[in-house]
């Protein structure tokens, strides 16, 4: 039977907000502290102390983005949770009851308005470039856009109330205001390589990444099996493959010609190349689906992996991760105009709906028809299907289903895999399916509060309906 | 795991994660390279997407993807809609 869940104690969003009001709490006379026994005459020891002060001051801001970043992944999880703004001690009661969502989502933003400018505002174009990776104005503004489009959706607005999603439209003209001023945010020109490599951290594209030293492992957990060192891991199912339109006549013969280019760009297919040699899942080829541990989808995952690292020799290579990145504030916008004011209506602001929208779609390398449909309905499912092609695999879908209120239909049904044979030198396709799925919409939209958290918290910690 | 690979400006110590709590004002205050390390610790809770669950990515808990080898892997807990409050492979509430 299945061993018992790893309990994981470190990287908890609580301990996260703690460091973050300690830090505040310590750090209020920095200016002095930071001149103790220390060379503040001498040129370079006056410059030295200069930039410390002028990091230390960045990062008090940061602290507070960094803890609006905390809770936001809370509530996005749990709804309301408690608000703990400083730490606590022995003497302090720290039986805290939950607050509602939108209280701590005011918080959130009230915080990320309070300190926006007391950021550094660009680290790539600062004397700091070294630093980039720490919270810059640009996070900010996109971490508020972002909480204001959650807050916005059906999941967390179940009246529909037009204002919010005029708030999350507002938020995101912020980020594309900034973008085009001191943010200086572009649309990368190469959608496979902006994913690989430093390219993640460097490119104009990215508000923010975290950066992480060279490693072979999202390689080795990803390759195919049959790539010495693979394991094939995380296998992209038909269901994802079927929302990648077709860009011209669809082949009989070839169902991943004449498709949206991030495709091929994102999803490793059948005959196609990949680390050094050409896919073949038909029976008896290299990767025969029959294999032990080969997809059991049909597809094998490309985004964020090098093509042919040697797995063997223990090549590495950098991965950064992006969290905000300018497409997603431009599909969040195009979400919140649409709902806001419909498609093509820009409200005096920078672009309308679908000017965000195809933007996205008419990347250098994509090159995407522009979406035409007139209804704010069509708007809707064709900004939701953007999301899920141009943001695959970024950890965004799960959330975005449960934004949604889709999940309760989408991760209930099964998913799809695609068999392949061969007959006579051409490759047949046929869908099949690969596993059930299960979402109980009586309590899964949201998490459970950990049972321990609510043992210790003496009745005052409500659990979530359902659970 | 990735260790975070962030960089200060002044390079003091980032990548060293241990954070003594119990230090007093007194001690905090003599050490102005104590300070950049509470500025970083904030930092060092961040959650590498990468290894988000069964050291990967999330994706496989929606219909993006699926995980080859799900035996003993958390993933299913999603799956199959037996995760509950007592067993979330997705707990990373309070420490």
């Amino acid at each position: 039977m299945r061993s018992r869940i790893r309990i994981i104690t470190t990287r908890a969003s609580y301990s996260g907000i703690r460091a973050a009001n300690f830090f505040l709490e310590n750090s209020a006379n920095y200016r002095a502290q930071l001149a103790i026994n220390r060379d503040t005459i001498s040129v370079s020891g006056k410059t030295n102390y200069r930039n410390d002060v002028l990091n230390i001051g960045w990062y008090r801001a940061e602290a507070r983005v960094l803890r609006a970043w905390y809770y936001a992944e809370l509530i996005k999880r749990y709804g309301g949770v408690p608000l703990v703004t400083r730490t606590l001690g022995l003497q302090d009661n720290i039986n805290l009851p939950r607050a509602s969502y939108d209280e701590v989502v005011s918080f959130i933003v009230g915080d990320l308005d309070r300190y926006k400018d007391s950021l550094q505002v660009n680290w790539k174009t600062s004397s700091f470039t070294n630093n980039d990776g720490r919270v810059s104005k640009g996070m900010a503004l996109a971490l508020k856009a972002r909480t204001l489009l959650y807050a916005a959706s059906p999941l967390n607005n179940p009246s529909g109330d037009v204002a919010r999603w005029r708030a999350a439209a507002a938020a995101a003209n912020e980020v594309l205001v900034f973008a085009a001023g001191a943010g200086q945010y572009t649309l990368d020109n190469n959608y496979r390589d902006y994913f690989l490599r430093n390219n993640t951290l460097t490119s104009g594209e990215t508000i923010w990444a975290i950066r992480y030293p060279a490693s072979s492992d999202p390689e080795r957990r990803n390759y195919p099996i049959a790539t010495a060192g693979g394991a094939s891991g995380l296998t992209p199912t038909q269901d994802l493959v079927e929302a990648y339109e077709y860009k011209g006549k669809p082949d009989s013969l070839n169902p991943y010609a004449n498709r949206d280019p991030r495709l091929g760009l994102s999803i490793v297919t059948n005959n196609s190349s990949w680390n050094g040699r050409t896919i073949d899942q038909s029976a008896g080829g290299t990767d025969d689906r029959r294999k032990t541990n080969a997809s059991r989808t049909g597809y094998y995952l490309k985004k964020f992996l090098a093509d042919g690292l040697n797995l063997v020799q223990n090549q590495t290579v950098v991965h950064n991760w992006p969290v905000f990145r300018f497409a997603d504030v431009l599909l969040m916008y195009a979400e919140a105009m649409n709902e806001a004011y419909g498609p093509d209506n820009a409200n005096g602001y920078t672009l309308t709906a679908r000017q965000a929208l195809n933007r996205v779609r008419s990347r250098s390398g994509v090159g995407m028809p522009d979406v035409t449909v007139t209804s704010p309905a069509d708007f809707r499912a064709a900004v939701r299907r953007e999301r899920r092609v141009e943001l695959a695999f970024e950890n965004h879908r799960y959330w975005d289903l449960l934004r949604w209120k889709q999940a309760a239909t989408v991760l209930n049904s099964p998913v799809k895999g695609i068999a392949v044979s061969k007959t006579g030198g051409s490759f047949i396709y046929t869908p099949i399916t690969v596993e059930n799925r299960v979402f109980d919409a009586s309590k899964m939209y949201l998490y459970p509060i950990p049972q321990v958290e609510i043992n210790k918290s003496n009745g005052v910690l409500n659990q979530n309906p359902g659970w | 795991m990735g260790v975070l690979g962030l960089l200060t400006g002044c390079q003091k110590e980032f990548l060293d994660t241990r954070i003594d709590t119990n230090q007093t004002e007194e001690t905090l205050s003599s050490n102005y390279a104590t300070l950049f390390s509470y500025a970083n610790a904030p930092y060092t809770f961040l959650r590498n997407e990468f290894t988000m669950l069964d050291n990967n990515l999330f994706s496989p808990v929606s219909d993006e993807t699926v995980q080859t080898t799900p035996g003993n892997s958390n993933v299913l807990f999603f799956n199959n809609g037996s995760w509950n409050a007592i067993s979330n492979p997705d707990n990373y509430y309070a420490g």
